[in-house]
Order: structure tokens, then sequence, then C-alpha cells
């Protein structure tokens, strides 16, 4: 017989090895997050001249994008890819964050900003060398707009838009119905597909060329292998040198496991790799890392939130909301959760942008204070069971959290207990990504943690205008109704001065931060290494946050200079 | 017999209509419509709670979702008697050539862990019912069990941590079936990339039924040497090798042969796990990302060929129990 002490010998050795890798539910030591950060770049600066092969780019997709259509499609692994192949009228320069050329070379906008004319470059060619014109234009617009087309994501962006015509073949005209700050944007930063290719009889939805991709883009598509790879390769017709990138080639491959992505990455076989807190931590602070490659911490343009129902009565007292925020220990959820590499956040508005006040001071952790105004509300423990009451109703309420989410099962597990000391009794109730959706579009929930992505020019409306506040499938999930907010939401749409725009933007922060409808959370860092051969990475507040145009290998240091 | 195997075949027709049935239903009742989770991926933007209706009744309509359950599954089987399962709600491709893209590589995992399955628990099985109650069995029976209750998320990602190059030993490839360019490889090459490719998430897909497999081969082996027949060819001077051999080793294999049935579906459910940690872009990982995402057309047709596959499994383990043991006769049944 096996003694009883190598059955514990072996369960113990068991245990201990699934300890080792699932990592701390209850987070590090201290030191470590601080000594990481350290460690992070924030750009490498161009060293000599890129080598004449180019060299090649190879990265990984976590997911295979559905299609190539970018308007049938609206995935980010489909953006990743065609953001080299396809190209809109108009495109917004990182750096300045202004408008510059693309398939348009010039435009003239109406005295009531109204109409938008677009003049187009005559010297552009499709993949396949046919030219480029107005029709493309036309046709893409009209493609979007078509309810038959697998597009709706995409035409909620186009709704206003009351006619887009061809003027000749290198002119088109865009008409908005009313006027809006961002209609110019809207019209120019359409995905321009080519006429030539799409409208030859066969259904558009289902369209080959959505997986033969043929573009006017710096980049051309050359082959997509289902669930291995596609691959890119420079475009030599290309007709702007200065938006050419380096890379002779781009190859992803699709790998859907992070630990793998990330062995790739070590093994050599990629050039970039995306991480988790806890990989930046713990699986990437070797010697053998650092001489290979180079670690990034940047700012991701999203951010998470609480909301708070406020069709709920627990909810409707702004002063309980702000308790609730008071209760949330933000620091140090960043600090166990995400490893303190994430950015507490306290408005709906892109930080390190004009936009932004700067004036709002995020509450802190702060117990007493929350407690306090839980008094005023009229929230105390009259029955002395230990739980707040108010009219004889216990304060106990339901967090919906999405299942599967580590990041927001651990936050709505610190929160229970941090409620649950002052007297609030929270449930989480963990729902399914497509189920999730369900009580939150139709407002049927009392909590649930969420995240938005914020955009360079904020639009309030759809989140906060009192219009959505009760109406089913709206994005006014809490119910948030300001009247002052209101008007400067109707205001803001409307005014084309960007002075005023910041003025109203800014006062509309400080009722949102009095209202606290959400309880925001964090903007989490996104993390990146890319290997070391590459020089010239610079990040921005944009989306995605790199330009790839700049990137380049030093002469001599190219690493795939024909086909491995 | 021949009217018998005729006669199984026709049951599968209603059987399978009824799973088709209940997936269906279950498929359509759980919470979250393709159409409004369409929507959901872009909630920025500046619509209005009618606007987001509008656009998600033409999603709907645009799917077929308009229509009413009973309509749906109407067209469906209609659909499905000519093979014609639709097309996939993520990008309007025949599903039928998404499955027939990602079937090959999943059958090949599964049978090739089929066998090495099979190759391993059975002559271990027998050999330890011969040495039943020794150290080495009980060692060996011990870590059998140990690797069964490891979870095989976590087997793989230690496989690919410590043998999967970066830190550790660098001797397999840790995702895919084949390396990016492999194509233009002469064959043994391309042999060999598939082989160390294949291997660990075949290792993966293995392990946990070896545990179960050998003990059902001890077991049923231990039942049979136990018996007269078996006592009377050693009373004869029969060597050992020839009673496990020939005679035992025919009528302990029986119960083996129906668990071919069993394990065939449950290999398969293994293979979402598998080919999602090890990107191989095989049925299980386009079932999880249909379900995931909610692309009804796909689930549908996978989980009908699924429930095909498991009820022909039954239907020739069933047959093969004939050819295994003659007492067993189907005519009989009839009469």
């Amino acid at each position: 017989m096996i003694s009883r002490a190598t059955y514990l010998a072996l369960a113990f050795v068991t245990l201990a090895c699934a300890a080792c890798t699932r990592g701390p539910a209850q987070g590090p030591k201290e030191k470590a997050p601080l000594d990481a950060m350290a460690e992070a770049l924030e750009s490498v600066p161009p060293e000599g001249e890129p080598d004449a092969h180019g060299d090649w780019l190879v990265r990984s997709l976590g997911a295979e994008p559905p299609t190539l259509n970018p308007i049938t499609s609206s995935d980010a692994s489909e953006s990743t890819i065609n953001q080299f192949i396809y190209e809109s009228l108009i495109q917004r320069s990182p750096k300045t964050l202004e408008f510059e050329p693309a398939l348009a070379e010039s435009w003239d906008e109406s005295e009531d900003h109204l109409t938008y004319v677009f003049h187009l470059r005559k010297d552009v060619r499709w993949h396949d060398g046919k030219p480029f014109t107005a029709d493309d234009v036309i046709y893409s617009f009209e493609r979007i707009m078509d309810p038959e087309v697998d597009a709706a994501p995409l035409r909620v962006y186009y709704q206003d838009i009351s006619e887009f015509v061809k003027i000749d073949d290198y002119t088109v005209r865009c008409t908005y119905g009313k006027p809006y700050f961002m209609a110019f944007q809207n019209c120019g930063g359409i995905s321009v597909l080519p006429k030539h290719v799409f409208d030859n009889g066969e259904d558009f939805n289902s369209h080959s060329a959505a997986r033969h991709p043929i573009g006017t883009g710096p980049m051309k598509f050359s082959k997509w292998e289902t669930g291995k790879i596609i691959e890119l390769e420079q475009n030599p017709d290309y007709y702007d040198e200065k938006n050419t990138l380096f890379f002779k080639k781009m190859l992803f491959k699709v790998i859907t496991d992070s630990s793998v992505t990330l062995q790739a990455f070590k093994e050599g076989a990629l050039d970039t790799v995306g991480l988790n807190p806890e990989q930046w931590v713990r699986q990437t602070s070797s010697k053998r890392f650092a001489r290979n490659a180079n670690k990034f911490a940047f700012n991701q343009t999203a951010y998470n939130y609480v909301g708070w129902n406020a069709r709920r009565p627990q909810f409707e007292d702004k002063r309980v909301r702000q308790a609730l925020t008071f209760l949330m220990p933000r620091k140090e959820i960043a600090l166990k959760v995400y490893y303190n590499l994430a950015r507490v956040v306290c408005s709906p508005v892109l930080p390190d942008t004009d936009y932004y006040n700067e004036k709002l001071e995020c509450r802190g952790y702060d117990p007493a204070r929350a407690r306090a105004l839980l008094a005023e509300a009229g929230w105390s423990d009259s029955d002395g069971d230990g739980w707040l009451d108010k009219d004889g109703k216990p304060f106990r309420f339901e967090m919906l959290v999405v299942a599967g989410s580590n990041t927001y099962e651990q936050i709505a597990t610190i929160y229970k207990e941090e409620l649950a000391r002052a007297g609030i009794d929270m449930v989480i109730r963990r729902l399914d990504w497509g189920a999730f959706l369900q009580p939150v579009q139709s407002h049927e929930f009392d909590a649930c943690m969420l995240g938005w992505s914020l955009s360079i020019d904020p639009d309030p409306y759809q989140l906060w205008h009192s219009s959505g506040a009760d109406k089913e499938g709206s994005s006014n999930l809490v119910g948030f109704k300001n009247a002052e907010a209101d008007k400067l939401i109707e205001d803001f749409r409307v005014n084309f001065d960007k002075d005023a725009r910041v003025a109203m933007l800014k006062r509309f922060q400080e009722i949102i931060y009095d209202e606290q409808p959400y309880t925001f959370l964090f903007m989490s860092k996104a993390l990146m290494g890319v290997h070391n051969r590459i020089v010239n990475i610079h990040f921005y507040p944009t989306r995605p946050p790199y330009d790839l145009r700049e990137w380049f290998v030093p002469a001599g240091r190219a690493r795939y200079t024909e086909a491995p | 017999m021949k009217q018998y195997i005729a006669k199984r075949i026709l049951l599968l027709i209603p059987t399978l209509l009824g799973i088709s049935l209940i997936t269906f239903a279950i498929i359509n009742m759980a919470p979250g419509s393709p159409a409004n989770a369409r929507i959901a991926q872009i909630f920025a933007g500046e619509a209005s709670g009618e606007v987001t209706a509008e656009l998600i009744e033409q999603t709907k309509k645009l799917y077929g979702l308009d229509k009413p359950i009973h309509v749906r599954y109407w067209e469906w089987v209609k659909g499905m008697a000519t093979f014609d399962f639709g097309e996939s709600f993520k990008d309007h491709r025949p599903v039928i050539d998404k499955i027939l893209e990602a079937l090959p590589i999943t059958m090949i995992l599964n049978i090739l862990s089929m066998i090495a399955l099979y190759l391993l628990a059975i002559p271990w099985g027998i050999y330890s019912s011969r040495i039943a109650g020794s150290k080495l069995d009980r060692a060996v029976t011990v870590g059998l069990f140990v690797l069964y209750s490891l979870p095989t998320f976590w087997v793989a990602t230690m496989l690919i941590l410590f043998l999967g190059g970066g830190e550790f030993l660098d001797v397999f490839p840790t995702y895919g079936y084949e390396t990016y360019g492999a194509e233009s490889w002469p064959f043994f090459a391309r042999l060999w990339d598939w082989t160390l490719h294949l291997f660990l998430p075949l290792v993966c897909m293995s392990y946990g039924g070896l545990a179960l497999l050998s003990r059902y081969a001890r077991v049923s082996m231990l039942e049979v040497i136990h018996q007269d027949y078996i006592r009377t060819a050693r009373a004869k001077g029969l060597s050992e090798k020839v009673i496990t051999l020939k005679h035992a080793l025919r009528n302990s294999l029986l119960p083996l042969i129906t668990l071919v049935a069993s394990i065939f579906p449950s290999l398969f459910g293994g293979s979402v796990i598998i080919e999602t940690i090890f990107s191989i872009s095989g049925l299980g990982k386009l079932g999880f990302e249909a379900i995931r995402s909610n692309d009804y057309p796909v689930v549908m047709a996978i989980t009908t060929i699924s429930a095909l596959l498991t009820l022909v499994g039954i239907l020739i383990s069933d047959l093969l129990y004939v050819v295994a043991d003659p007492r067993i006769s189907f005519e009989e049944r009839e009469a």
C-alpha cells in the first residue's frame, strides 16, 4: 500500500504548482509593481538609418476577424489589419490630433457647417490597378445605409447625413440635416471600398472580397489562411511616400491564448505582444526578456465604472451615490488587481486632452464620509441587525458582472467586503456577456460593472442626455437626468467654436462629478512588449496609441530579409 | 442483421430531429439575441433609443430572426435535408464551408488521440491485471489518477511553459498545426513539422482518458481471468502468455468496445479547450466561438453533426459487439 504520506506529498505538489501559476488572488507584495513600473519605457528614439531591406513585422491576433470588410465587420482585429489596406477621405494625425488629407486632398466647409465638399486625389489607384474615383465613395456610403447590409452598428454614425452625392469624378459633397460638430469627421471618416470589385452582382454581405480585400492603402493584402495567418505586403505603387511603412511585410498570426502568445514572443516568433498586469510583473522580468525586448506601458483610451441605476429607490439620491464612491477603495484595487498599472478616473472624458477638467479631484476612500452621507440620506441601522435600512427596507442590491472577467470579479469581491462593513449588502451576479446585455439594455438591474471607450472628440449625448433615460435599449443605462446637463449637451453638439465647447464640457464634468451616476473606476494601462530591434516607437492619445508608420529597424539589424 | 442495421439507421432520423429541436429551442430561448449583441458591440456613437431599436429590427430581419420560432425551425429542417446549414451570422459565409474547413484537423486530432489512448491504456491494463497488487501497479495507478484529476487547461499551460520555448526547454511549437510557410516543404519535413505541432495537443487530449481506460481494461481482464475456462486452460498447461492474449483478451475487450462510442463525443468536447489553447482552428474552437457570439446557424450545425457522430458511434459499437462476441445476435432479438 502506498502510505498516506505519499498521497499527501503528491497532492501537495499539485497544489503548489497550481498556486505558482494561477498567481496570487490576494495581490502581490507591495514592492513588485512599483519596481515593474520603473521598467516601462515611454518611447524608443530613432537610431541610425532604417535598414534597406525594410524587415518584416510579425504580430499576433487574439481572435481572427470574421471578415476583412470594414463595413460589415466592426471587430478590433479587423481594424488592426484594415487600417493599412483601406483608407478614408481624411485621417487624424496622431501627433497633432488634427485632420490631414488622405484620399481627399482638400475640402470646403459651408458657412452653416452643414455642407462639406471633398476634393479627391486624382493619382490614387486601387491595389488591382483600377483608378479610385468619387463613385467608390458614394458606393461605400450607400452600402453603409442599405438596410440589407449587415452594418447596423456603423449606420448609427451616419443617420443624420441627409445626402452624400457625387459632383464630378473627383468631387463629393456630404450634407448634414442639422448642425453637428462631428459632421466633418463622420463624412470624411467613411471607409472607402472599390465599387468595381464589390458591385458585381454578388451579395454584399458574403462577398468574396471580404476575404481578399483590395484597398488603396500603404499595405496590400496578400494571404489569409483561416485560423493561422493573415499577411500583408508593402504596396509599391502607394501614392504618398510619407505615409509608407518601413516594413516590407506584415504578418498576423492567430494565437488565441494569451500565455501562448507570450511564449511565442519569448521564442522570437512574434515582434509585439500585449501583456496583462500579471504577465508584466511576473513573467517578463527576467534578464533574458530584457535582452530581447522593450516593455511599454501606455494609456488605454477606455475606462470602466459601476453604473447605479437611478430608477431604483436605493440609488435615487445623489448623496447615496457619492457615499458609494467613497466606499470604493480605488487605490487599493489599483494595487491589488492592476498591480498599479491603472489610473483612477472620475470623469467620462479622456484625460490629457483639452476637454478634460483638471480641477476635479477623484474622491478617495473615506468610509466616515460615506457613513455621514448615507445617514443624511436617511439610511441607518434602525433595527440593530447590522445592515442599514430606510423605511423598513434593508440596503441590499445586486451587482451585475460579466462572467469570466477576472478583473471585474475581483473588484466586485473587494467592494462587497467594503460595503458589508458599512452595512450594505451587495450580491454579486455573474452573467455571460450575451445574457448580461439583456437586463442592462432593458434597464432592469440595480448596479452593473461595464466599460466605455473614450474618443478624442467626446460627445456626451448618447450616454448622458435625458432623452435616453426612459428608452429601452438606449445607452443611458443608469437613467441619468439633469436639466443643466441636457442644455450643455445639446449646445455642445452644435457649437463649432472649440473654446466654447471646452468650457461647456468642463462644466458638464462638474455636474457628473457631483451627481455620481457612475462610480468611475480605472483607465487601465495597456502593456506591450516589442522586440528591441525595432526603434522610433512613440505613444499618442489616439487609437491605436502608436503609429506603425514611424517604427523601423536600424541598418544591419533586419531579421527577415527574405521568406523564412 | 441487414434489417437490423437499416432499422437503426432509420431510427437516427427522429432522434436527430429531437436533438436538433431541443437545441434550437434552447439557443433561441437563452437570453441575448444576436441582433442586440451586434448593436451592443458599438455602444458608442450618437444613437438614441429609437434609432437603436430600428437598427436592431433591421439586423433581425437580415438574420431571419423576425420570423416566429417554429417557422425558423421548419426552414432550418428543410435546409438540413439538402445539407444547407444556412450562413453564419458572423461573416455570412455558408456554415457548411466553415465546418468543412475546421473538421479535418479536429478529426485527425481525435482519431490520433483515440489510437494513442487505446495503444497505451489497453496493454497497460492487461499487464497491470497480471501484476495486480504489486508496488508498480499501485504506483502507476496513483500516477494515472493524479493525471486524471488535473484540469486539461492547466496541464496544457504547463506543457507549453516548460516544453514550448522561451524560458525553459524549446522542444515543441505551441500554436497552430504547422509552421508558417511549411506548404512548400518536402513531404517528410512537413510530416515532422506536423508531428511536433500535434504532440502536445495530443498528450493533453489523451492523458485524462488513460486512467479510466486502463482501469476498465484491468478490471475486465481480472474478471475474465478468474473464470472457469481460464482455470481450465491453465490446468491444461497452456502458457500464461497464450492464456492472456488468446483466451482472456477477446472477452475482456467487450466492455471497451462500448466505451469507444462514449469516449468519442467526450474527446470532441475536450477539443474545445485544446484547440482554443493551442490556436488550432478546428471544430471545437469554431463551436466555442460560435456559442460566445450567438452565431445560431453554426451552433446548430455543430450540435447536429456531433449528435450524428455520437449516434453513429453508438451504432458502430453495437455492431462491433456482434463481431467480438458470437453469443450476441440481433436476429434473435427480433424474433
